[in-house]
């Protein structure tokens, strides 16, 4: 493609002035927020973890950044594990809409937990899970949802160690000085 | 001729717009630059709902054209960004870049800062590790940096040549020596969230008895070398101090407990032990911050808190 010089000047003009007008656009609340998940697919997940790990006394699942746990498991360790985890999702969510009208995660809490008993006993419709294991894709959440609550923060789940607070952990260790020699 | 001056006016032009451009760019709100698709995107929404709020990024983080190392350092960023798959939790801060922050937060917090400089928490590394006498009892250890030095990129045996006898031990970067081992983001999370600044007028009700609790959510955060993370104060775990077989003590408080981190007793909580100041006696319902100021560590504010704290457990 030939371009002259004043199409180049023009075009560069366009594209400054499209820069600034970016701030105009307000995105504040809509973009996405995950690496590997849209916010539907990550409000599902989360509406899984917190099932598995609701919230009591201590934060849930959903407030010790399991969700972010996974979503970085997916972007940096497991890529592989993507495809399997958005087909878990899609099934899921197209099982409760076609059934229920809504998407699961914005279901009724003891609805969520039936479904999700039904899911992990391999017993909902097998239309909707022709090419995934519905247990399999629970035991799954549900493996990464303990690893996300328990493992160190570091991996981006367990938000100021609530896990180990939860399980009076001694955590950071209190120890002063240790003079060997006294 | 007529192609020269275009040139002259349209290079001038170029550099103003770009100049122009990077000025704006670094002053927008960073949902609409960085953080729209950037791995600091945890890091600003925790920026938002903090007292710092209406601090800039670039006031505490700097620019890329600040100085040469500020322009390799984010060059690094740029690359890292691209090149690996980092995210948020990946994020650490270096020693220079806490001791620049340090510096940062002095421009504002010029009392804290005064008070933290009169000090002993502005202790240096040749205050702590060429303290011959200490080094005679102990020989330094990896453990040391745990409270003395908890941001510095090394071990023990990066700072410290160790061989020979104690009084032969020295730092082995001179510049090291004289730089402070525990700067405000040893107990201070910038981007921890706490309510946002308002005017006491502007607020309701229930932000004004919120105030009025302000007391039990200290702004204050443990930075944990071992993890290279703060945690906050308020949920740090709850320590039991013991006499013997007795329990003399549970301690709660939020900012008792982060300074019971370095001013620990022994790994069985015994009374005493190591460097514990555990209160007791009449003492025993009071906190460090109490007497203490909480950033010289001096006493001399003491008897206005002590004498408060009486008149309100009196009331």
């Amino acid at each position: 493609m030939k371009c002259n010089r004043r199409d180049f000047i023009k075009q560069c003009a366009a594209l400054y002035g499209s820069l600034l007008l970016l701030p105009a656009c307000n995105m504040t609340g809509k973009e996405k927020t995950y690496m590997s998940f849209s916010n539907m697919q990550s409000d599902c997940i989360g509406a899984i973890c917190e099932q598995i790990i609701p919230t009591d006394e201590y934060p849930g699942a959903i407030d010790a950044g399991v969700v972010n746990y996974i979503d970085k498991l997916l972007y940096q360790r497991f890529p592989e594990l993507k495809e399997r985890y958005l087909a878990g999702i899609q099934a899921l969510d197209t099982y409760c809409t076609e059934t229920f009208g809504k998407v699961f995660a914005a279901l009724e809490w003891d609805r969520q937990t039936k479904i999700l008993k039904e899911m992990e006993a391999n017993k909902l419709p097998e239309k909707y899970w022709k090419d995934l294991s519905q247990g399999g894709f629970f035991w799954i959440v549900r493996t990464h949802t303990m690893q996300g609550f328990y493992g160190p923060p570091h991996h981006g789940g367990n938000k100021d160690y609530v896990s180990y607070r939860m399980m009076k952990l001694d955590y950071p260790f209190l120890v002063g000085q240790n003079r060997y020699g006294k | 001729m007529k192609k020269k001056i275009l040139y002259w006016l349209i290079v001038p032009a170029g550099l103003l717009v770009m100049a122009a451009s990077y000025a704006t760019w670094n002053r927008l709100n960073p949902n609409y630059t960085c953080a729209m698709c950037h791995e600091i995107k945890t890091a600003c929404a925790k920026w938002e709902h903090s007292v710092h709020a209406d601090v800039a990024c670039t006031d505490c983080h700097g620019t890329a054209l600040e100085s040469f190392r500020s322009a390799t350092e984010k060059l690094n960023m740029v690359y890292t960004h691209f090149k690996n798959k980092k995210t948020f939790e990946d994020i650490h801060l270096g020693e220079q870049q806490s001791l620049d922050i340090a510096n940062r937060c002095a421009e504002c917090h010029q009392a804290e800062h005064a008070l933290w400089t009169a000090g002993a928490h502005a202790t240096t590394y040749k205050d702590i590790f060429m303290d011959a006498g200490h080094n005679q009892m102990e020989r330094p250890y990896w453990d040391c940096l745990r409270c003395h030095g908890m941001f510095y990129d090394g071990d023990i045996d990066q700072l410290m040549s160790l061989e020979g006898k104690p009084e032969d031990w020295c730092i082995r970067d001179a510049a090291q020596a004289d730089k402070p081992t525990i700067t405000c983001l040893a107990c201070h999370q910038i981007h921890h969230e706490q309510p946002r600044n308002i005017a006491f007028q502007a607020m309701d009700e229930g932000m004004k008895n919120q105030l009025a609790e302000k007391e039990k959510y200290p702004p204050t955060a443990l930075y944990m070398r071992s993890d290279r993370r703060h945690m906050p104060s308020t949920k740090l775990y709850k320590e039991l101090i013991f006499d013997g077989d007795s329990l003399v003590k549970e301690v709660t408080d939020p900012n008792t407990l982060l300074c019971m981190q370095c001013h620990a007793p022994d790994s069985a909580r015994k009374l005493g032990t190591e460097d514990d100041k555990t209160t007791i006696g009449m003492y025993k319902d009071m906190d460090c911050i109490s007497c203490h100021d909480p950033h010289s560590n001096q006493l001399k504010i003491s008897a206005r808190n002590v004498h408060k704290n009486i008149t309100l457990k009196n009331q």
